[in-house]
């Protein structure tokens, strides 16, 4: 019965089918056009100033350099190994791929750069590249910057034996592919830190008979040529000393029992040391610190709790940022120009606080002060992938900031002024690590 | 199929069974199976057509099948190593017993074809088919389908750097061949790119057939050129316990490869499931990977062509007394470098560093199958298979870490069958079929617009027996429909490169983007007449006369944009050029229009056989791509040259050549010859060659049609071991069309030891097999790669399977 009904169906679409045997019609509506969008429209003669990401895949050695003023692509990079860290030269023109394991760092060209025409400043703007200067040796770890010089610190390897070294570097030094650059090099392997001032330098020592890998003096050292001469080893001690940073006056270093600060006048340089507050309680200590060459504030973190540091006035004040229960920190730095701290927690909230601390010295006032939280994600957070976490780079140029979260591979732009996600790009690979490049200040309009 | 030439032989045998029968079971049939000199057949398989029973003869020979549901019944026996046979009896009340069923050796390999609803084997059709299965297939599964097939007469891979491979049979392929899996479409993107992976596994097929010519009038238009199906036993037909799983390594690219499958089952049900696992590096080849390598370049390995793959499939059956019916789920991952994809670009004269460009795919399929057969004793209708399929596929194309583009493609698929109780002798029947496919390309590369294609085919086949000439018949008419709401036209710039006006500006900005809502219909019909004539016993001869239709792809239609794999700027022959400039074409869109003429003379019986094949095709508006000399943008963020300073002297790094599809009438005309000799026990020789024309009438030839080819074989096997040398001879390849640059001819090399042994009950095989062993650099003339991929180096594999 079934079957004598498909058959009869079978006909009748057979019959249907006939009536039009080799046939073929074809039907073309025109609709609306599409206006292009034209993606040639940077005029050459204006520098990108909202500046470029360098954003590294996840579990890959490929990097991506996006230009931020269209979210454009405009290149990817492959380097030797999958980058541990990224970090921005000092003058923000190229990025750092990390590579501690390997044993190596790359440099990426982000395109956007000044010069110096002595009556004027230039800026220029090119098509990123992959350069071919590189530090090569042991576990390189903590990058720190100042105005003008890169300290890279390698911490060599127990394991083979290889001492520790700081590779102190200018743009200049990458831009020209040039050796001269001056290093520090150590006897032993340590977990160190380093901060490059100038001729100087600020680096740690570790005893030799230490049982742990991190240091607990800190020295200054002189450049002379290619290499630094040792001249003063602080009496003051910074047990299991992590973290570093500086201002325009200060070199800080965290300690499990307070803060060490150097205190630089011309070329004199004084220690003394700030102790933990009864606000760090337990195992708690400061291990990371933050600075700002503009700002009198250094801020510290012990855990989820931070703290605002005054090093000339020697005080350290506990920061309300209204910090959710179960939210760890995975990124903070000052923002829109030095005006703003942020900091970003695995909740997926980014905290905006207003720093004042260098204009209204001396007033009751708290240093830092909360201005507001931002959600930047409604998604589960527990979804998390294994292995990633909310990150973020700041803008130099202007008061943006930028946070990948690798639960739906998003870029999101942050406008810390109207405290508001402004914008949110749609990733084509799993984020990990990212940095900015562009240019900080942008030279004014001239004529040559 | 030769039944009727048997008959007097089997009736003899026949009288003399039911004389002989002493003790008889009701409607059952049990004899002994013996070669032409009366020792008996063991292994043989004795199938109830049909019906879904078979049996395996014994030591001696013996074999037994019951409870038949039909009193004219028809035996098919197939042994490895004999020619297939099929026996007609009418079986009375109390059965049939001791029946002598005498089969002819052949040299050549008989197996039967599944892709065909007709009864097919090499030796047995009306057009040319071949199979490739058993011992064969696992000794020549690769990593892509056209490396697996690349050995068979009349077929040639379109080598993609290994990664891609897809099979051209007689110098067609991309969306003229069709690649299906059980006899359903693959699914794929396979056929709108040559780099785009054919979502199919050889390491867990059973056997992969290849129906050469026109085979429009079963599979629809996709298969005016032919259709190589890959068949597995995802969905049973017997539930008797067996395993099969292989390890193997290849030393040119380390593929690591482990693959098995199993089925079983209980009472009613039976259960499969397979898997497997394979994954390979960069392979080694002798030389530079760019027939012109730059200064640069670095010798030994072609970069990007690793691959990683992995899948699975489960599939489960309920098994009745007249058929079956059965589900299946099968999920595919592959990732795979695309090489030859380079851009010049940022690397610096001197850079240690220079980034690799790192080009992959990464492609997921989930495929859905219900395949069922019923079989009835009365009625109108004797059988009816039914085949569902529904395919999600999608595959990106990564560069550098960004997804540069995404193709995906929806497809559903269902075929019903209905096969009438013979009248008058004919055997045949109806074939409904209906196929839709939701296209879709998302990114850079999304030279085609996302469509939906879908077809709706009334297929109709006959077939009878007039004495030694079998007579094949069939039509089948089709519609076609392509939707596709959002066709770009944008003003692309295409320019010339003549002369030295690199000034020219691309003149973007004040411009539009034209959008066409297009909407085609195609009511193609294919009709074909083919017959065997078995004019002496061991012979027959094989004739097939068709004229098909075949409407054209989206792909072929739509197209506007860089296409990376191809390295080309396609466009769609809705478009037309008017001075340099594309506009839209307002000529009727033809369908393709082929005449075949197809003839086969095979030997099938004694120490020696062979397979004779010459065929004429002419192909009426044959779409092809027409280099306009024109060349145009790629869009392709690479070489950055839109922010271009003026210390980066791009030139023409980021644009490509503008294709533009059109047709032509052209004429393919081949040979195709194969030839075996079983010298002694021991030895065996193969000899084979295929060769082909492609001319555009009117002068000049298709580009990357396959050279000459001849290859010789001389195998051993005898006991425990086998072994195997051949030695394969391309020619130079110098028909080739405007543009295209001749290709130099090469030898390769191969060889493989096998060695065969019990371990309880598992019969394990571990063998070595050796390619390319003189390290041979070839380039292949069908590769869009050719300049920039060779075959891969002398390579060694070593591996172990075992079944039980």
């Amino acid at each position: 019965m079934l079957q004598t009904k498909l058959s009869l169906a079978a006909l009748l679409i057979g019959a249907s089918l006939l009536s039009a045997c080799g046939d073929s019609t074809t039907n073309i509506v025109e609709k609306d056009p599409i206006p292009i969008e034209d993606d040639h429209d940077h005029d050459h003669d204006d520098v990108s100033a909202a500046g470029r990401l360098v954003i590294s895949a996840k579990d890959s050695n490929l990097l991506s350099v996006y230009e931020l003023s269209d979210g454009s692509l405009l290149d990817s990079f492959a380097v030797a190994d999958i980058p541990s860290a990224l970090a921005a030269s000092a003058a923000h023109r190229y990025a750092l791929a990390i590579q501690r394991t390997t044993d190596r760092v790359e440099f990426i060209d982000g395109g956007l750069y000044q010069e110096d025409h002595v009556d004027h400043l230039h800026d220029y703007q090119q098509d990123p590249e992959l350069v071919s200067f590189v530090l090569s040796n042991s576990r390189p770890t903590h990058i720190t910057a100042s105005d003008s010089q890169l300290a890279v610190f390698f911490d060599g390897d127990a394991a083979s034996g290889a001492p520790a070294s700081v590779a102190v570097i200018s743009d200049a030094d990458i831009t020209t592919d040039s050796n001269g650059y001056p290093v520090l090099n150590y006897s032993l392997h340590m977990h160190g830190a380093a901060q490059a001032r100038g001729e100087y330098l600020i680096s740690t020592v570790r005893d030799a008979n230490s049982a742990t890998t991190l240091p607990d003096k800190v020295a200054v050292y002189e450049q002379h040529g290619d290499h630094y001469h040792q001249e003063l080893v602080f009496d003051e001690l910074c047990p299991g000393l992590h973290g570093s940073a500086q201002n325009e006056h200060f070199i800080s270093f965290g300690c499990t029992d307070g803060v060490l600060l150097i205190e630089q006048e011309g070329t004199t340089f004084t220690a003394s040391k700030l102790a933990n507050t009864a606000d760090i309680t337990g195992t708690m200590r400061i291990g990371t610190l933050v600075g700002a060459m503009q700002a009198e504030h250094f801020v510290g973190f012990a855990g989820t709790s931070v703290f605002a540091i005054h090093a000339h006035d020697g005080e350290m004040q506990l920061i309300d940022w209204q910090a959710t229960a179960g939210a760890t920190l995975t990124g903070y730095g000052f923002a829109d120009k030095g005006s703003k701290f942020v900091l970003l927690d695995s909740l997926g909230y980014l905290t905006i606080l207003n720093y004042h601390g260098h204009e209204h010295e001396g007033t009751d006032e708290a240093a830092f002060e909360f201005a507001a939280k931002v959600q930047l994600t409604t998604a589960d957070v527990t979804a998390m992938p294994q292995g990633s976490r909310f990150e973020l780079a700041i803008s130099a140029s202007d008061d943006k900031v930028y946070v990948i979260n690798p639960i739906d591979r998003t870029l999101l732009t942050v406008d810390t002024a109207d405290a508001e996600v402004v914008a949110t790009k749609q990733l084509n690979f799993m984020p990990h690590k990212l940095v900015w490049l562009g240019i900080a200040e942008p030279a004014e309009a001239h004529n040559h | 199929m030769g039944n009727k030439m048997f008959k007097k032989t089997i009736l003899a045998c026949l009288v003399a069974g039911s004389l002989l029968s002493g003790q008889v079971s009701a409607e059952s049939i049990s004899g002994v199976v013996t070669d032409s000199a009366g020792k008996p057949v063991a292994g043989a398989k004795v199938t109830v057509v049909g019906e879904n029973q078979h049996a395996i003869t014994d030591e001696a020979g013996r074999f037994s099948v019951g409870q038949l549901l039909m009193q004219d019944a028809e035996l098919h026996i197939e042994a490895s190593r004999y020619a297939h046979r099929n026996f007609h009896f009418t079986v009375p009340q109390q059965g049939l017993s001791d029946v002598s069923l005498v089969l002819l050796s052949s040299t050549i390999e008989v197996i039967d074809v599944k892709a065909s609803p007709f009864h097919a084997s090499a030796t047995e059709s009306a057009i040319p088919v071949s199979v490739l299965a058993g011992d064969a297939l696992k000794m020549r599964q690769a990593g892509t389908l056209g490396d697996t097939l690349k050995n068979e007469v009349g077929v040639h891979s379109n080598f993609y750097g290994g990664v891609a491979s897809s099979p051209i049979i007689r110098g067609l392929d991309g969306p003229r061949v069709l690649i299906t899996q059980n006899g359903l479409d693959a699914g794929d993107a396979s056929r709108v790119g040559p780099d785009h992976s054919v979502a199919a596994e050889a390491s867990t097929a059973t056997q992969i057939e290849v129906l050469r010519g026109p085979a429009t009038l079963f599979y629809g238009s996709g298969a005016i050129g032919g259709v190589v199906n890959v068949v597995d036993e995802r969905i049973p037909t017997d539930n008797s316990t067996r395993a099969e799983w292989m390890l193997q390594r290849e030393s040119v690219n380390n593929e690591k490869l482990a693959a098995g499958s199993l089925v079983t089952g209980v009472d009613n049900i039976g259960l499969y499931v397979d898997g497997f696992w394979r994954d390979s590096d960069d392979y080694r080849i002798p030389g530079f990977a760019e027939a012109q390598p730059d200064d640069d370049a670095v010798k030994g390995r072609v970069a990007s062509s690793a691959a990683t793959a992995k899948g699975f499939t489960l599939g489960g059956s309920y098994l009745l007394d007249n058929g079956y019916v059965g589900v299946s789920y099968g999920r595919l991952e592959r990732e795979y470098g695309i090489p030859g994809h380079s851009h010049g670009g940022h690397e610096e004269e001197g850079d240690d560093h220079a980034a690799e460009e790192q080009v992959y795919a990464d492609l997921t399929q989930n495929r859905y199958q219900l395949l069922s057969e019923l079989n009835f004793s009365s009625g109108l209708i004797r059988t009816v298979n039914t085949r569902l399929a529904f395919t999600d596929y999608e595959h990106s194309e990564i560069e550098g870490g960004a997804v540069g583009t995404t193709f995906k493609n929806r497809s559903q698929e269902a075929r019903l069958e209905l096969l009438h109780r013979p009248y008058q002798d004919w055997r045949g029947g109806l074939s409904l079929h209906y196929k839709f496919s939701d296209f879709e390309a998302v990114g850079e590369e999304a030279f085609t617009p996302p469509s939906e294609t879908q077809m709706l085919a009334l297929g109709w086949m006959e077939e009878r027996h007039f004495g030694p000439w079998l007579v094949q018949v069939g039509a089948r008419v089709e519609r076609v429909t392509i939707d596709a709401t959002d066709v770009l036209l944008p003003d692309i710039g295409a320019h010339s490169h003549d002369g030295d006006d690199h000034g020219h500006d691309h003149d973007h900005g004040a411009e539009f983007i034209r959008v066409f809502d297009v909407s085609q219909r195609f009511t193609p019909y294919s009709v074909s007449a083919g017959t065997v004539w078995d004019f002496t016993e061991g012979y027959n001869l094989g004739l097939s006369v068709s004229r098909s239709q075949r409407a054209p792809a989206a792909s072929e239609l739509l197209s506007f944009g860089a296409h990376i794999g191809t390295a080309s700027y396609e466009v769609g022959a809705l478009f037309v050029l008017d001075d340099d400039e594309f506009v839209l074409n307002t000529q009727p869109i033809e369908m393709e229009v082929a005449n075949n003429l197809d003839i086969t003379l095979r030997k099938f019986s004694g120490n020696t056989g062979f397979v004779l094949n010459a065929f004429y095709n002419r192909i009426d508006n044959y779409y092809y791509q027409q280099n306009t000399g024109l060349f145009a943008e790629s869009g392709h963020n690479h070489g950055g040259h839109d922010h271009g300073d003026d210390d980066h002297g791009h030139s023409h790094d980021a644009e490509l050549p503008v294709y533009l599809f059109t047709t032509a009438d052209v004429t393919l005309h081949g040979l195709e010859a194969q030839f075996s000799w079983q010298i002694n026990d021991p030895f065996k020789l193969t000899l084979q060659g295929d060769y082909i024309r492609a001319r555009i009438k009117g002068g000049g030839d298709l580009p990357r049609t396959p050279p000459l080819r001849f290859a010789a074989e001389l195998a051993y096997e005898l006991d425990a071991l086998s072994a195997d040398v051949r030695a394969t001879r391309y020619f130079k390849q110098d028909k080739v069309s405007e543009l295209e640059q001749a290709t130099a001819g090469y030898t390769l090399l191969d060889a493989s030891v096998s060695y065969r042994f019990d371990l309880g009950p598992q019969q394990l095989t571990a063998y070595i097999k050796g390619q390319n062993l003189t390290d041979e650099e070839a380039r292949v003339h069908t590769s869009f790669l050719k300049d920039l991929t060779p075959l891969p180096g002398r390579s060694v594999a070593v591996g172990i399977r075992g079944s039980f």
